[in-house]
């Protein structure tokens, strides 16, 4: 029973911490529908950015406010300098450079920084808490709790006017300019906000796990299956993150821990055949009706059918 | 007229062919005082950190072993990103630069597919890793073989401690798996069980579920079969289940920069690991091999760089450079199949490792002597708490398989 109880709590954690990247992924694909492969990037900021302000005698509260905002400034210059540019684009050019970018950050950080892994001093210390018969750091309290006030805020903000704004930016950027909304300022806002969630946790999961330069795209791609296996939704992706969690926590506990990465790919490479069968359907059933209709027009109803 | 150029192009085409031809031999080769070597390091990737501290242990080697032979090392120094596509595409230059020997690459993976080069132009390379299972003409290694290294010696310190039930915890990468197979073949050899053996991805955060099954196994201990930092998420994972049982860290974890994450996460059984003179210079023994020159040469690098103390593969690479440069004195000639043969031919030469001996039937150099233990410490030190002796090996227990 505590075993189970063990492998639940692990899968919630793991899963709190794959939904809060996949936030990124989703918020940027919302605003600019680019793939955000600078997520991992800047957890490691968050990390490697605190650890190095907190050594030199920073008190941790303005450490983490810096280094936030530095990844939101760092994200302001890249998207005024490229990724503006590239906006218009193909998706796989904007792919290909956030990608690109992804790894020129990664060896910027690790000329900046160092190569060393380092970890960050837990920001609720203290011995392990028991829950359920299982045991879980206080950091990881925080994480999970910290987790879901800030997918409440995303969810809340996206049902606002700004949500309102960034989705119509995304869907029809030239209607929204015709109602008033600036869709430049709105995509970068994102990216922005985008970039400093990002810095936030790794300022969260620093504590509990030491990263280098490049440790931040293993922990990124789990964010993108969750945002890509959730729908790119806010909502979508924080529940397909803990989906994501707990699947490979009983995968590694029950299965066999060989098969954890194995088994969270093939999710999402079913959810994806899944999404395509049924376009394709959607397709396929479109075409039959429109030719249909150009061969014997048939009443509404039976095509609505 | 036309006579006069047919030979005017004709002397062209042969001072050219006698120039390409020229410039084809080296001129590590032309003068046999100059060595030429190519090194390769990662100095970017997940294994940064380790080939960091290798590129500034060979300046300070190649520095070292100028004045020790009075040979002239030139260098040639690139980044090999971890990438074992990389890693070929630098051997091919260096290769074709005619280089007299190569140092690195260091992963296994790495070093698998680029000495497969240079056994055709039997240029000597010596890889940084003791992982390969066999050596050919031109690869060399530096230390024990994989199954010593990181079976026998680890699972001889748990048979005198008493440990008897052992469960492993490794990358699920060529290293870590070398780790778990050899920690397998080694066990029953000195009457241990391997109880539980679990994988992980190399930057995996958490561990516990992994560690959750291993705990159900009741191990006597842990061995983390792993590389660099992530040693740090599997105690941090046992803190986090109450484990209390001791922990032995991977070969390649054992450096200044992990001991100093580890320092907060020690678990109460303690933290042991194998440790080379480098580590421990002001500890080791007195009469063992290497020990003043270990000490000489972290003393060396502690002030070259700032302070850091030098590990192990920063000894490794130290004596690699210093055993080609020792070769070329000794054979009179930097061309490549006179160098491996006098390496081949170096036996007793003592490095900041310890002692080595070569053979052409013997290409990992190190003598396993005798093995030290140490124990790492809160303060992110280590201390030496055993050393093992290979002469002294103790008896396969009764119930070793």
């Amino acid at each position: 029973m505590s075993e189970t109880a063990q492998f639940l709590i692990t899968g919630v954690v793991a899963g709190a911490a794959y939904a809060l990247l996949s936030l990124t992924w989703a918020l940027v694909r919302k605003v600019s529908g680019q793939l955000f492969f600078l997520s991992g990037s800047m957890v490691v900021l968050g990390v490697l950015g605190t650890n190095a302000l907190t050594e030199r005698g920073w008190p941790m509260a303005p450490a983490v406010v810096v280094v936030v905002a530095s990844a939101g400034a760092v994200t302001f210059a890249v998207d005024v300098l490229i990724l503006r540019r590239i906006a218009r684009q193909t998706e796989l050019s904007g792919t290909l450079v956030m990608l690109a970018l992804a790894f020129a950050m990664d060896e910027l950080l690790s000329l900046g920084f160092g190569p060393e892994p380092r970890q960050l001093a837990p920001a609720v210390p203290g011995p392990p808490v028991s829950f359920l018969g299982a045991s879980l750091q206080r950091q990881q309290l925080l994480i999970v709790a910290a987790t879901a006030v800030l997918i409440t805020a995303l969810v809340l903000a996206g049902r606002s006017r700004w949500g309102k704004a960034m989705r119509a930016c995304a869907e029809n950027p030239t209607g929204a300019m015709l109602v008033g909304i600036h869709p430049t300022a709105v995509r970068t806002v994102g990216l922005i906000i985008a970039a400093a969630l990002g810095a936030l946790s790794g300022v969260l999961l620093g504590p509990v796990a030491a990263m280098g330069a490049s440790s931040g795209f293993l922990l990124s791609l789990k964010g993108f299956i969750a945002a890509a296996l959730g729908g790119w939704g806010f909502l979508g992706a924080t529940v397909a993150g803990l989906f994501l969690g707990l699947t490979e926590s009983l995968t590694a506990g029950y299965i066999s821990s060989d098969l954890k990465d194995v088994v969270s790919l093939a999710l999402l490479l079913l959810v994806l055949l899944g999404k395509d069968s049924i376009r394709l359907r959607r397709r396929v059933r479109n075409v039959r009706v429109s030719d249909d209709r150009r061969e014997a027009p048939l009443p509404s109803h039976s095509v609505t059918d | 007229m036309s006579r006069i150029a047919l030979l005017t192009v004709g002397a062209c085409v042969v001072a050219g062919t006698v120039g390409c031809s020229a410039a084809g031999q080296s001129s590590s080769e032309k003068d046999g005082r100059t060595v030429y070597i190519g090194a390769m390091f990662d100095l970017t990737g997940p294994f940064a950190p380790v080939g960091t501290a290798e590129r500034q242990a060979f300046t300070l080697a190649v520095a070292q072993a100028e004045r020790d032979t009075g040979i002239r090392v030139r260098t040639r120094v690139e980044d090999s990103r971890t990438s074992p596509d990389t890693a070929v595409k630098i051997t091919r230059e260096f290769l074709r630069d005619k280089v007299s020997a190569i140092v690195g690459p260091t992963p296994t993976q790495l070093c698998d597919p680029a000495h497969r080069l240079t056994d055709a132009s039997r240029t000597p390379m010596f890889c940084i890793t003791p992982f390969p299972e066999k050596t050919t003409p031109s690869l060399f290694l530096v230390d024990a073989p994989r199954v010593t290294l990181v079976g026998d010696v680890p699972a001889r310190f748990m048979q005198k401690r008493g440990w008897r039930r052992v469960a492993c915890i490794y990358t699920a990468d060529a290293g870590g798996k070398g780790y778990a197979d050899a920690i397998n073949q080694a066990a029953p050899k000195y009457g241990l069980k391997v109880v539980a053996s679990e994988s992980f991805q190399q930057g995996d955060t958490d561990l516990t579920a992994q560690l959750t099954k291993i705990r159900a196994a009741k191990p006597d201990v842990v061995y983390s079969c792993s590389s660099g930092a992530n040693l740090i998420a599997v105690l941090k994972g046992m803190a986090q289940l109450r484990m209390a049982q001791p922990v032995f860290a991977g070969h390649a974890s054992v450096n200044y920069d992990i001991a100093h994450l580890a320092a907060p996460n020690l678990p109460p059984g303690g933290l042991f690991s194998d440790a080379s003179p480098v580590l421990i210079p002001d500890q080791v023994p007195s009469g063992m091999a290497g020990a003043a020159k270990a000490k000489q040469f972290a003393d060396a690098y502690v002030k070259a760089h700032g302070g850091k103390r030098p590990d192990t593969v920063a000894g490794y690479v130290a004596d690699t450079v210093a055993i080609i440069a020792q070769a070329a004195k000794a054979a009179g000639s930097t061309d490549r199949k006179s160098l491996a043969r006098q390496i081949e031919k170096t036996c007793g030469y003592e490095g900041v490792l310890g002692r080595y001996c070569f053979s052409p039937a013997n290409h990992r150099g190190l003598a396993s002597e005798s093995n030290m233990i140490v124990r790492w410490t809160p303060t992110g030190t280590f201390t030496l708490t055993e050393v093992l002796s290979s002469q002294n090996a103790p008896a396969p227990s009764p119930s070793a398989g």
